[in-house]
């Protein structure tokens, strides 16, 4: 009866040591989370941008099983990181041309529509590839693989551009 | 809002700042701190003002309807069922609002120049530290 009663008490002792180490776990994962976000925000734009690719190839690794689908899925994701790296540079020109252009006292109307036609037919181009690499991504993934990949995708886009 | 980060710029271009591109990241009321050193004569400061007063509402405008474009356009990329036609609708419709943010802050860009004289103007927007490769 004695020895019942305190394999009774050795068992809830370890079950309420675990329950502790599991809640302390998920504290240091928490925490880990927190700082890991943290110095993500802090990374320069293109690295964040790389960043954030990363993890949406990690999730399509995750998440579709089929080893076909996912090399589509793959490729099209190499795509879109390169498509907005090449954005990148160029919208980094060209926001120092517009700014130089401003700055002078003298310049035209036409100096500018010239800069924001010729900005806005690059940037029209590079929309149009990467509608056509997400409509690839959405063909090689079912509804459900997309619920669990539109949020990187979301994370990709919301990265600022002055890489 | 998201509008500001690459998508709002892959959509809108230089307007999707949320202001005036020619502030070069500034805000309204920085540059009228600005426009204040300057000391400008009494009567052009109120054409100034006015000016300024346009420039604030236009970024106001916007700055809306980026918001209803971004809402949009999220929308449309997280939803899997989502035809192409859908995302050629929410291109023309950015840039319909390009086209227009663009022609009106560049009227208002020339109109604010015509208020100050060439040092004021070269005090208020230096160039870039860095000049662009031709």
């Amino acid at each position: 009866m004695k020895l019942v009663k305190t394999t009774n008490q050795i068992s809830r002792l370890r079950f309420r040591s675990e329950r502790k180490l599991r809640i302390l776990s998920a504290w240091v994962v928490a925490l880990l989370t927190c700082v890991a976000c943290a110095s993500r925000h802090e990374l320069p734009p293109k690295a964040e941008l790389q960043a954030q690719i990363e993890s949406m190839r990690e999730a399509v690794a995750e998440k579709v099983r089929d080893a076909p689908r996912a090399a589509r899925l793959t490729k099209a994701i190499d795509g879109y990181e390169t498509e907005l790296l090449s954005f990148g540079t160029a919208f980094k020109t060209f926001r120092v041309k517009l700014l130089t252009l401003n700055s002078r006292s003298d310049a035209t109307r036409a100096e500018f529509d010239a800069l924001a036609d010729a900005f806005a037919r690059e940037r029209i181009a590079t929309r149009t590839r990467l509608i056509k690499l997400h409509l690839e991504m959405i063909a090689a993934t079912t509804g459900d693989e997309w619920k669990g990949l539109a949020k990187h995708e979301r994370a990709v886009l919301s990265v600022p551009p002055e890489y | 809002m998201l509008m500001a980060l690459l998508l709002g710029y892959l959509l809108l271009g230089a307007s999707s700042s949320g202001g005036p591109w020619f502030l070069g990241g500034g805000t309204y009321h920085q540059l009228s701190k600005e426009i204040d050193k300057l000391e400008p004569a009494k009567d052009k400061r109120k054409e100034i003002d006015r000016t300024l007063k346009e420039i604030e509402a236009e970024g106001a405008k916007l700055k809306s309807e980026r918001s209803k474009l971004a809402k949009d356009t999220l929308a449309a990329l997280e939803n899997h069922d989502t035809p192409a036609e859908r995302f050629q609708e929410l291109a023309h419709r950015a840039d319909a609002i390009n086209t227009d943010a663009n022609k009106s802050l560049l009227d208002l860009r020339f109109t604010l120049r015509s208020e100050l004289s060439e040092s004021q103007w070269r005090q208020l927007f230096p160039p870039p530290p860095v000049a662009p490769s031709p």
